[in-house]
């Protein structure tokens, strides 16, 4: 009766322990990935998004030139890759830090209004409508803005990441310890093996379940905002697979290892 | 075979069955309870995949008798030529009126209706001297016309009003009448960014459909 009390106990736990590890490995992945502003520039980088953006913005200024009257000389150079960069950068650190982001965009104003003064000198045209001329440098200004922003109510979203990053670091070692618990207890009770099983029905579970989501999904033709921002959302999703796949395989090896030093104690038993 | 080795072998075994049968299990658990879910998200993601090749490549046909288009061109492709002889606009339409096909030539508003079909035909085009720098000089009673794939429609200037471009009721999408309505910012010999549209108004006075 005991010993079916035990084996029960053994089976539940385990079960337990898998649903667990899962969990574990699931908000491990997230925390390193979606909650990681490293993870996300590296994926922009991956992406060329930052040569994408620099030339988007030029290419949407040139659309405000030709109903402007003036020549697509004012908006050339006034921005360039580095500052992009730099921007797109500092807006993703501000983002995860969970504070408000201002672009800084002196650099571009000033750079327009030298390019646009220099112009009507050179060509002896006179702004007759003041107004009208500094709706234009609010305009460009607005452009380069908003390439970098993406989308104003962006920050309105993701101003609660740093408190959801300090959750999920506390889950991770909790979920953790409870996780060294439980099969400290498994052990206790059963003495059994109790590490294979929870590694390898989740690294199995992980293996079915990218393969069926991907099966499902038509990521091919994915688009979301604009070109670069889809490019860049399906290099985070498939960024997070091949994290989720690497676990998989780490947790399969963890759980090779227990069976072989099992088999190895057990070998030097028979040999004597 | 050793009776360790053999129990060895045996919980080696078990644990490969437990784990199967675990995860079976759990998938089966996940199945019944998020499936729905996890299908509504997806399809909101495929919904999001969007092919250029589903994009139609059949010619823009006419039904005379309905008075509407049976297919419409692809949106950013030409599907017409505009032309006022007066002031010298000879230019492709393409479907759509953003400020990417505005760079190539007089963008026909998606929202509005196509020549023939007896409502409002909404154009915008740049102010430059490619495309409409002299649009303002068009008069009442000129002629414009619209070679479409599907027919020549022709057009007499009825009126020409400024507006503010923040005031679209005054291009209003109605289907009483046949309207088109031309535009482009105004003035055109300013810089800076134009607050005001110089709108011409045509009624049809001509169509011929191709057969």
């Amino acid at each position: 009766m005991q010993a079916r009390l035990r084996m029960i106990s053994y089976y539940l736990l385990e079960l337990i322990s898998t649903i667990l590890v899962l969990l574990f490995v699931g908000i491990l992945v997230i925390k390193i990935t979606l909650l990681n502003p490293n993870y996300l520039k590296k994926q922009i980088a991956k992406t060329n998004y930052y040569a994408e953006v620099n030339e988007d913005i030029s290419e949407e200024m040139s659309y405000y030139i030709l109903q402007s009257g003036l020549d697509n000389s004012v908006i050339e150079d006034l921005h360039n890759l580095d500052m992009v960069k730099k921007d797109i950068d500092n807006y993703i650190d501000n983002i995860y830090a969970g504070e408000s982001y201002v672009v800084d965009t002196n650099v571009v104003k000033n750079n327009l209004e030298a390019k646009i003064n220099a112009y009507l000198e050179s060509a002896n045209v006179k702004a007759s409508n003041q107004e009208e001329l500094d709706m234009f440098i609010d305009q460009i200004v607005t452009v380069y803005k908003n390439k970098i922003i993406i989308n104003d109510q962006i920050p309105k979203y993701v101003n609660k990441i740093p408190v959801i990053n300090k959750i999920v670091t506390v889950g991770i070692i909790g979920l953790g310890i409870v996780i060294l618990i439980l099969l400290f207890v498994t052990r206790v009770i059963s003495k059994k093996m109790v590490i294979p099983i929870p590694c390898l029905a989740t690294a199995l579970m992980i293996f079915i379940g990218n393969f069926s989501l991907f099966k499902s999904l038509e990521l091919d033709e994915f688009f979301f905002w604009n070109k670069h921002v889809s490019e860049l959302l399906k290099e985070i999703v498939f960024g997070i697979s091949s994290y989720m796949n690497i676990s998989a395989v780490i947790l399969l090896i963890i759980c090779l290892i227990c069976l072989l030093i099992r088999s190895i104690r057990r070998l030097k038993i028979v040999k004597r | 075979m050793p009776n360790k080795l053999k129990h060895l072998l045996k919980e080696i075994a078990e644990q490969f069955a437990i784990s199967f049968f675990f995860c079976c299990l759990l998938i089966v658990a996940i199945y019944f309870t998020c499936s729905n879910t996890f299908e509504k998200y997806i399809n909101i993601i495929n919904m999001m995949s969007v092919s250029e090749t589903e994009a139609s490549n059949l010619p823009v046909a006419f039904d005379i008798v309905s008075k509407r288009l049976e297919r419409n061109p692809n949106y950013g492709t030409v599907w017409g030529t505009l032309k006022i002889e007066s002031v010298g606009i000879d230019l492709p339409i393409y479907q759509g009126d953003d400020l990417k096909l505005l760079k190539k030539g007089v963008g026909h508003f998606a929202g509005s209706y196509f020549p023939g079909e007896g409502g409002s035909i909404i154009m915008p085009a740049h102010n430059t001297k490619k495309f409409f720098r002299h649009l303002p000089e068009v008069k009442v009673g000129d002629e414009i016309v619209i070679e479409a794939t599907y027919g020549t429609f022709t057009y007499n200037v009825s009126k020409t009003e400024i507006i503010d471009y923040q005031d679209p009721s005054k291009l209003p999408v109605q289907e009483e009448h046949e309207v088109l309505m031309l535009y482009t910012c105004y003035p055109v010999n300013t810089v800076g960014l134009k607050t005001k549209r110089f709108v011409v108004f045509g009624e049809l006075v001509g169509a011929e459909y191709a057969s």
